[in-house]
């Protein structure tokens, strides 16, 4: 059975299913994306992210982490990250195959 | 299994973050709307955007043209003003273009009699006068000037002619909403949106009758109540409309009496502590006028200071001077106190026809700062506009005798230099004497040039002051018989204005030039012409820039820029002048959008950013700030001053007054004493008066007395008594009577209880009808910072005109 | 003049009572002040008792200031004013004639196709739920006519439709001299071939109530549905996305056509 992509608007949805989450998300910089590569390096050091397209002051990043915990974690450093002005939610995919087994 | 799975999910995710970060959806920017300004020809029938040409709204109409004929109206459901609906005038408004009567060839009066003459003639006339005496010319306009025909007369005036007698009719009606925002936050405008009223719980209109002044507002409002929603509306007024018929609470006040109550509820929310605290401790001032001579500025004031005074407006002294009671004055304190509720305030003509307007104006601002209620979609002072371009063209282009582009003064020297700096004038060029406002322009040009009159040519574009000022007899039929005073006007029909003029020019209306309008929440709208002007009618912005090429050949220096070009010069690709001052190569280009591109780069200076021409194309109107986003896309602004919305707010202040008059980033809490009004009625003039509008006709009526709908829904004018004094008086329904004040008189048919019920001592009359001139009446006194006349109150007394008769 | 009485009586009690219902306001007419009506004593009033046959009266003196007339349980039942009965299957065929001048009539109270109708009747001191009284699902009455509205319940009714003008100013002459010529009703929607469902040829912004002139008992004579009892529309008749106001594009946008091999190049010889 294939995990329903869901698109929640808040980063609340982290908490409420058991399963693991990837989750696709926005990261908006002060400035243009390509004036902040000390950050983005830094987020390409992170294992569970990659890194997609960007535009404008705008990177799409996915997170794919093992435990709810580790997400969350890896949520609050990219928030705390200099340069990182908002980082918002486009979809987040629950794989509860993944958390069954 | 599962890694297939994983990463089936991961590119998903991918896919969905990534189009977001390139298509922009999380940031609120304007999309162009596909096939806007085509809309595919079928069976002959085109559509067309276009705002209406109405009121200060600013709704978009579809415009419907069949063989070169505006044959149908409909509602532009991609506009976010009206969503797809419009009023009884907006539906109608294409047929304002066919009136049988429409002007359509200059008129020149010779021995008192009105001759046809060629335009060219007219143009010299014109031009002869000023170039004879520049001095001495005035131009008077509107908040209907569209935005390139308000800039190009600026233009003209200020920097062609470096004289600063150019001042609009919104001086009558929007001057004192102006120098509220001036005197509270340093800069011009509101800084909510039409969201407000989506979002707010109370809506509380203070001297307002929206249900027919801004119907597709206030319809925006009770339409939620039939969704389901609650919306409590209070209506602060001096008779009933039919905006009480929706309220929930009608609090009938005395005229001045909303000085009064503003006051009060300040007086409560300080008595009670239930202010805002951190909100006024973080972003307010608090002033008060000073003692000998009061300016706009006004001196700052401490707390205690502002409390000190503040103390006496208690809810009982309050009920004495408004005559609303204490208990409904405490009612309004309690709602402003409460802060989990979202509060809009709704005004127009009735706070700003006012000889306390600019104070009253401060004073509801005030209230909405000290109690927080600001800021938060839902809670704002809103004032609203009654010309579709009182804000783009007035306000914004500074079409006033004090004014400049872009919120400048003539008076700052910086300021001057800025503008011929981007007109690329001489230094110097810009006069900083401010010209005459309104009401002295016209004492001055119906004053005898002997007795010192020294406006002898004054020219008219879209309005129509011989029906609009106060106390006509002194301000505009006295020019009668003046044989050196010149009356230029430019109209689309023949008005209580044009019965004076000496030289009448045929005008371009609406949809049949290129246009551009501001609307009341600084929404700058965009439209292209779609049919040709009956005969010989042009364009008001052509008849300026032919005039000023006129003066230009005539060798006025004025009109040269420094290089010694023609300050309207617009060249081809090659580098070749197109000869725009001839009208049939007046369209060759498109004029508007080299005015605006130009005008734009004025607009920045207060935070006021535009966008080039082309966006405003795409869209249904933008709303300034326009700032240019790092995709190159042009992001527009709800709500100023308010961090989450307003990019020029320093992160982390939450809310920032970037233009405080005091230099602090805050907001000015004004405190100012009650005043009586000017005229109060006495023995001789028992009644009050006040004047205003009705839903089917605008403004004068020139327009929608010429569509039948209308009309024959609304004749004539009326005046509205309540049935008590029309008893006492045994005055009967439909019966003439005579209106008489101090300065003059005026006959009107009675309807008693009618659509708006007065109060026993107050009639009123709306001023729509040309044949029953209501300002013969009204007083010209006006606030002392905007110059705006009080059309809202003066004493007179109900004649009965025939003898009495002994019902059968 | 009794039958109008009766009439007019009757409508104003349907208006008091629905207008409660509705729950907006108080849809009950008021009285113009200077003439006042008689009728205004007849209306309930707060001194009326609860029960519904007592009038309660204590002297002969007070029975003059007593409020009589409808009940409360004669109000209750507004709905049941006498309507004609309304078959859905009775064929329509009305006359050319009749088309004619009900499209005329029709045509007379708009500016132009697409404008909110006149309101050719008198609207003073009544609110929306007067209106909403006989216009929202239609009246007829006495040979008079209250159309239904054909979009869904707008407050401020006088906001878009004229009403006539008031009492006092009936007798000016409101004609003006004006050439606009309005765009006129479409008389008929497109058909593929004879016998097809035409599409609908006009737009369906503040029309999404079909019946409103083409069906039901209130419709206008000679634009009825010939299949009343059909209840929705567009699943035959298409609407028209430019009238719609609908995102247009240019071209209709389709997959590019199928890549097939030219015979000159590929037959017989694979490659």
């Amino acid at each position: 059975m294939l995990a329903k992509p869901q698109f929640p608007t808040m980063p609340l949805l982290f908490g409420e299913a058991s399963a693991v989450p990837i989750s696709g998300l926005i990261v908006t910089f002060q400035s243009s994306v390509a004036e902040h590569s000390n950050t983005i390096a830094v987020l390409r050091k992170i294992p569970e992210i990659d890194i997609g397209e960007s535009a404008g002051s705008k990177l799409a990043i996915v997170i794919d982490s093992e435990t709810k915990r580790r997400d969350q974690e890896i949520w609050d450093t990219v928030q705390q990250l200099p340069g990182v002005i908002d980082l918002a939610v486009a979809m987040v995919a629950f794989d509860e195959d993944h958390q069954a087994n | 299994m599962d890694s297939e799975r994983r990463s089936f999910l991961k590119s998903a995710a991918m896919v969905a973050a990534g189009s977001m970060v390139t298509s922009g959806t999380s940031l609120p920017v304007v999309q162009a709307d596909e096939g806007v300004d085509d809309l595919p020809v079928s069976d002959g029938l085109s559509w067309n955007k276009a705002p209406c040409r109405f009121c200060g709204t600013g709704c978009h109409v579809q415009v419907g043209i069949e063989r070169g004929r505006v044959v149908a109206i409909a509602g532009d459901k991609a506009a976010d003003v009206n969503k797809g609906l419009l009023c009884v005038k907006g539906y109608h408004v294409g047929g304002i273009l066919y009136g049988k009567d429409r002007l359509t060839k200059p008129l020149l009066r010779k021995e008192g009699k009105l001759v046809e003459i060629e335009w060219d003639a007219a143009i010299e006339i014109v031009a002869k006068r000023i170039f004879d005496s520049p001095k001495t010319f005035a131009f008077y306009g509107s908040g209907q000037w569209t935005i390139p025909e308000g800039y190009a007369a600026q233009k003209f005036m200020k920097g062609g002619l470096g004289n600063n007698h150019i001042d609009p009719n919104a001086r009558l009606c929007m001057a004192s909403a102006v120098t509220g925002f001036l005197a509270t936050y340093g800069v011009d405008e509101p800084a909510g949106c039409y969201q407000d009223l989506d979002e707010c719980d109370v809506l509380i209109t203070w001297g307002n009758n929206p249900a027919e002044m801004h119907p597709v507002l206030f319809s925006r409002v009770t339409d939620r109540r039939s969704r389901g929603e609650t919306v409590r509306i209070i209506d602060i007024g001096t008779r009933r409309t039919r905006t009480t018929d929706a309220a929930n609470d009608y609090l009938e006040m005395k005229p001045h009496g909303d000085v009064a109550i503003s006051l009060g509820i300040m007086h409560l929310l300080i008595a009670n502590d239930n202010y805002d605290k951190s909100f006024v401790e973080k972003h307010c001032n608090f002033r008060g006028a000073e003692a000998d001579a009061p300016t706009l500025q006004g001196e700052s004031i401490s707390e205690e200071e502002f409390r000190r005074r503040i103390a006496k407006y208690t809810p009982e002294h309050v009920e004495e001077l408004s005559g609303v009671p204490a208990e409904k004055i405490r009612m309004l304190g309690e709602l402003f106190g409460n802060h989990d509720i979202r509060i809009t305030s709704l005004w127009c003509m009735g706070m700003n026809q006012h000889t306390m307007g600019t104070a009253i104006n401060s004073l509801v601002h005030g209230v909405h700062l000290l109690s927080g209620h600001f800021g938060r979609p839902g809670d704002a002072p809103t004032s609203l506009t009654g010309q579709p371009s009182a804000c783009g063209t007035v306000r914004e282009v500074g079409t006033l005798a004090h004014a400049l582009p872009g919120g400048r003064i003539v008076a700052k020297p910086e300021h001057r230099e800025q503008c011929e700096d981007f007109w690329n004038l001489k230094p110097g060029s810009i006069n900083e004497v401010p010209g005459y406002h309104t009401v002295k322009m016209f004492e001055q040009f119906t004053k005898p040039t002997a007795e010192g009159g020294d406006i002898t040519t004054l020219f008219v574009q879209v309005t129509n002051p011989g029906q609009t000022l106060p106390n006509l007899n002194a301000l505009f039929n006295d020019k009668k018989g003046l044989e050196d005073k010149f009356l230029i006007v430019s109209d689309v029909y023949p008005t209580a204005t044009t019965q004076l003029a000496d030289l009448i020019l045929p005008a371009a209306l609406w949809v049949e030039k290129n246009g551009m309008f501001g609307n009341s929440e600084r929404r700058t709208q965009q439209w292209f012409k779609m049919v040709d002007p009956p005969g010989e009618a042009r364009d008001d912005c052509w008849m300026t820039i032919a005039i000023a090429h006129k003066l230009f050949e005539m060798g006025h220096e004025g009109m040269k820029d420094k290089n010694g070009e023609f300050i309207f010069a617009i060249k081809d690709a090659n580098g070749k002048e197109i000869p725009i001052w001839q009208f049939e190569h007046y369209y060759d280009t498109n004029v508007d959008k080299h005015l605006f591109e130009e005008y734009r780069l004025f607009s920045t200076m207060k935070h006021k950013n535009l966008a080039p021409y082309d966006e405003y194309v795409k869209a249904r109107g933008l709303r300034w700030p326009v700032v240019q986003q790092e995709d190159g896309s042009w992001r527009e602004t709800r709500y100023r001053f308010s961090e989450f919305d307003d990019p020029f707010v320093t992160k982390g202040q939450e809310f920032e007054f970037y233009h405080s008059s005091s230099n602090d980033g805050r907001a000015q809490i004004w405190f100012h004493e009650y005043a009586p009004p000017p005229e109060v009625p006495d023995d001789d003039y028992p009644m009050w008066l006040c004047t205003g509008r009705v839903l089917e006709h605008w403004h004068t009526g020139t327009l929608t007395r010429r569509l039948s709908p209308l009309n024959r829904a609304m004749p004539t004018a009326y005046v509205e008594m309540n049935s008590e004094d029309a008893k006492a008086a045994n005055i009967r329904q439909g019966e003439k009577v005579v209106i008489e004040s101090r300065r003059g008189t005026c006959e009107l048919p009675v309807w008693i209880d009618g659509r708006g019920r007065p109060p026993r001592g107050t009639v009123f009359v709306p001023f729509f009808d040309e044949t029953k001139l209501i300002n013969n009446c009204t007083l010209e006194a006006h606030d002392p910072f905007s110059k705006q006349p009080d059309y809202k109150k003066c004493a007179v007394r109900v004649v009965k005109k025939t003898p009495v008769k002994v019902p059968s | 003049m009794s039958r109008f009485i009766t009439v007019f009586l009757s409508s104003v009690i349907a208006m008091a009572v629905i207008g409660f219902f509705v729950g907006i306001g108080d849809g009950v007419p008021k009285s113009d002040g200077v003439n006042e009506s008689e009728l205004v004593d007849l209306l309930p009033s707060e001194s009326a008792v609860a029960d519904a046959k007592l009038i309660p009266a204590l002297s002969y003196a007070e029975i003059a200031s007593t409020a009589m007339g409808p009940t409360k349980a004669w109000q209750a039942t507004p709905q049941s004013l006498p309507q004609p009965e309304f078959d859905l299957y009775t064929k329509i065929e009305p006359s050319e004639s009749e088309k004619e001048a009900s499209s005329k009539l029709r045509a007379s109270r708009r500016a132009y196709n697409g404008a909110p109708p006149i309101i050719p009747h008198l609207v003073e001191n009544t609110n929306d739920a007067a209106c909403y009284a006989c216009h929202s699902s239609g009246v007829k009455l006495a040979g008079l006519k209250a159309s239904v509205m054909s979009h869904v319940y707008l407050a401020n009714c006088v906001q878009c439709h004229a009403p006539m003008a008031p009492t006092p100013f009936q007798s000016i002459d409101a004609t003006v001299e004006t050439t606009f010529v309005g765009l006129p009703a479409p008389k008929e929607g497109k058909r593929a071939y004879k016998g097809a469902p035409p599409t609908i040829p006009h737009s369906r912004w503040m029309r999404e109530n079909c019946n409103a002139c083409h069906g039901g008992p209130h419709g206008w004579a000679g634009m009825e549905s010939t299949h009343p009892w059909r209840t929705n529309c567009v699943q035959c008749h298409a609407p028209s996305a430019t009238l719609d106001q609908m995102p247009e594009s240019e071209v209709v946008p389709m997959l590019p056509p199928l890549d097939v091999v030219t015979a000159e190049v590929g037959v017989g010889t694979p490659q």
